[in-house]
């Protein structure tokens, strides 16, 4: 695109509000934050400026790295099931005519819950006498114990919720992204020879590419920040074996009164995160951008 | 396309049609249990000596398991105000997001994907950590105990103006041009042929925002100290630290505050059928 005074004006004043909303709010706490995180703070007193020293010891932390492998469990996981799956279910949906809106609504009914209610309400899912588990064709070693109790399963225990939980959300996305690809391309091709999934493959997957880069970088995100629904289902145990980062910043920060070592891992987990999404934008990068 | 052909359609179908049904009815399964200890007067696993008694429930305490409920706490005035404030968010976050989406879709200035960068970084930083120095910007703007600092800092999302973005980017550029030809405004480029273009985006967006604020728990729960004020996310949560937990109140109340939800997602819906039937419209 050549760069004209048109787009430069228009392009300013149509992300001011926005600009202006982010930057009123959040400006502060950004760099609040990054001020604690050089400094030793239990909430009382005055913050005590240490340097470095919050980031030193967060490297030698062994709880920090089990920690992070946990949080990387979960948000691969969570990622790699969720956006497939949805995407698949979006195709199926697309394929069903009228049925769609009423196969849509009850997918998308787990989004509309209250999360914190719904992760009460799995605990008992899981549980080894009468929770749903019971019902299903399971081998009978993976019911005898609530998958939350257990330090080997409550990471995909987890991930069977969070997907629950959300799928429902990206398979609205995809459709709502799939209903603005006229059938006459996929119809075109398959005239052409194609079959049904090779004109998925090749036609409709790089027109939803940047649907695609959205909808991954949000499940990470979203995954990695997801305190709600792993606090409240587990507490990060057992064992702090779903100890999820935002877990340890907020024990740190509100339980240990530590704030200025939590800010540093928050610091530490943002960086991630950014690397992670810059990762993604690589990956997804279709010619318009 | 010959017989074959189209007998082995109507298998396809038949057989997605099944798939579908099994799906949907594993995702129901937790919802009935759901309803289950709504209508119940008891809520405890263990009691019960079969499946089928801990399963069907055997009494209607619906009514009266939300009258313990909002006995307990003004939960009529938690939904008010729950209402408000996702209703207020909801709307400006459609604007301002898809107004500046558009913006970092279409238009070319200078820092653009600085700026932009700098907005999808806000979505990664622990939310945990940016509570407290948030609550002093508020405290700052003297707005402590007001919907405005329940409204104000959500106006908009990083997450609204990258899908918004996104979507964007799926309108030609053709359509645009056309427009500026013919010496239309660039508002009224947004107005008259960017939103209905993106119909199911803002469809997305206004049902994905409003759910967003009516389950925020953290941010309210740790600004508001006048009762009067609490939203319902708050209410519930008060409700789950009772000394004696109302299980049964809980998720009779839980259910019923799921409908406004329901509600807007119908809404919205409607809308995305209609920019269906617009979609063929060329010009």
């Amino acid at each position: 695109m050549i760069s004209t005074r048109r787009d430069n004006l228009y392009g300013y004043i149509f992300i001011l509000p926005a600009v202006l909303v982010l930057g009123c709010f959040f400006a502060y706490p950004i760099l609040k934050t990054l001020y604690l995180s050089t400094a030793e703070w239990n909430m009382l007193s005055k913050p005590k400026l240490v340097g470095f020293k919050n980031y030193i010891r967060l490297f030698q932390d062994g709880d920090f790295y089990k920690s992070l492998w946990v949080t990387i469990y979960y948000v691969f996981g969570t990622t790699l099931l969720n956006i497939p799956l949805a995407f698949l279910c979006a195709v199926a949906l697309n394929g069903a005519g009228r049925a769609q809106g009423f196969f849509k609504g009850i997918y998308f009914t787990p989004v509309v819950l209250s999360t914190v209610i719904a992760s009460v309400l799995w605990i008992s899912v899981y549980h080894p006498y009468s929770g749903i588990m019971q019902l299903l064709p399971l081998p009978s070693h993976l019911k005898v114990q609530s998958w939350y109790q257990r330090p080997d399963l409550v990471v995909p225990g987890l991930i069977v919720f969070t997907l629950w939980k959300g799928i429902g959300l990206y398979i609205v996305i995809f459709l709502a992204a799939l209903i603005n690809i006229p059938a006459s391309y996929q119809e075109a091709a398959q005239i052409d020879g194609a079959s049904f999934w090779q004109s998925l493959l090749k036609i409709v997957i790089p027109m939803l590419k940047p649907i695609f880069l959205f909808t991954v970088v949000i499940c990470v995100v979203y995954s990695f920040q997801n305190f709600a629904i792993v606090y409240t289902s587990t507490k990060g145990g057992p064992n702090d074996y779903s100890k999820i980062l935002p877990i340890l910043i907020f024990e740190n920060g509100f339980k240990y009164y530590k704030m200025g070592y939590a800010s540093a891992l928050a610091v530490i987990q943002f960086l991630i995160m950014f690397f992670f999404s810059y990762i993604q934008f690589k990956v997804f990068k279709s010619e318009v951008e | 396309m010959g017989f074959a052909g189209a007998g082995r359609r109507i298998v396809m179908k038949a057989l997605l049609i099944a798939l579908l049904t099994v799906l949907a009815f594993l995702f129901l399964l937790p919802i009935a249990w759901w309803i289950n200890f709504a209508v119940k007067g008891n809520a405890s696993l263990t009691i019960g000596d079969t499946l089928k008694e801990i399963w069907i429930p055997n009494e209607f305490l619906l009514f009266h398991n939300l009258q313990s409920a909002f006995n307990l706490y003004p939960m009529g005035r938690f939904f008010i105000n729950s209402l408000i404030v996702a209703s207020v968010v909801t709307f400006f976050e459609l604007f301002i997001a898809s107004l500046a989406g558009f913006s970092f879709a279409k238009y070319d200035f200078k820092g653009k994907n600085i700026v932009f960068s700098a907005i999808l970084s806000l979505l990664m930083i622990p939310q945990v950590v940016l509570v407290i120095p948030l609550f002093e910007v508020v405290v700052a703007l003297d707005m402590v105990n007001t919907y405005r600092s329940l409204v104000l800092p959500f106006l908009v999302t990083p997450f609204g103006i990258f899908m918004m973005r996104q979507f964007c980017y799926s309108i030609p550029n053709d359509y645009i041009e056309a427009a500026r030809v013919e010496g239309v405004g660039e508002f009224t480029i947004y107005l008259r042929i960017i939103i209905p273009l993106i119909k199911s985006a803002f469809a997305l967006l206004g049902i994905f925002t409003f759910l967003r604020q009516w389950d925020m728990l953290l941010w309210p729960l740790i600004t508001l100290s006048k009762q009067a004020m609490y939203t319902l996310a708050v209410g519930v949560s008060l409700l789950q630290t009772n000394v004696q937990v109302p299980y049964n109140a809980l998720y009779a109340v839980t259910l019923l505050f799921s409908i406004p939800v329901i509600i807007m997602y119908l809404l919205f819906q409607r809308l995305i059928i209609e920019s269906l039937t617009m979609s063929g419209i060329k010009g």
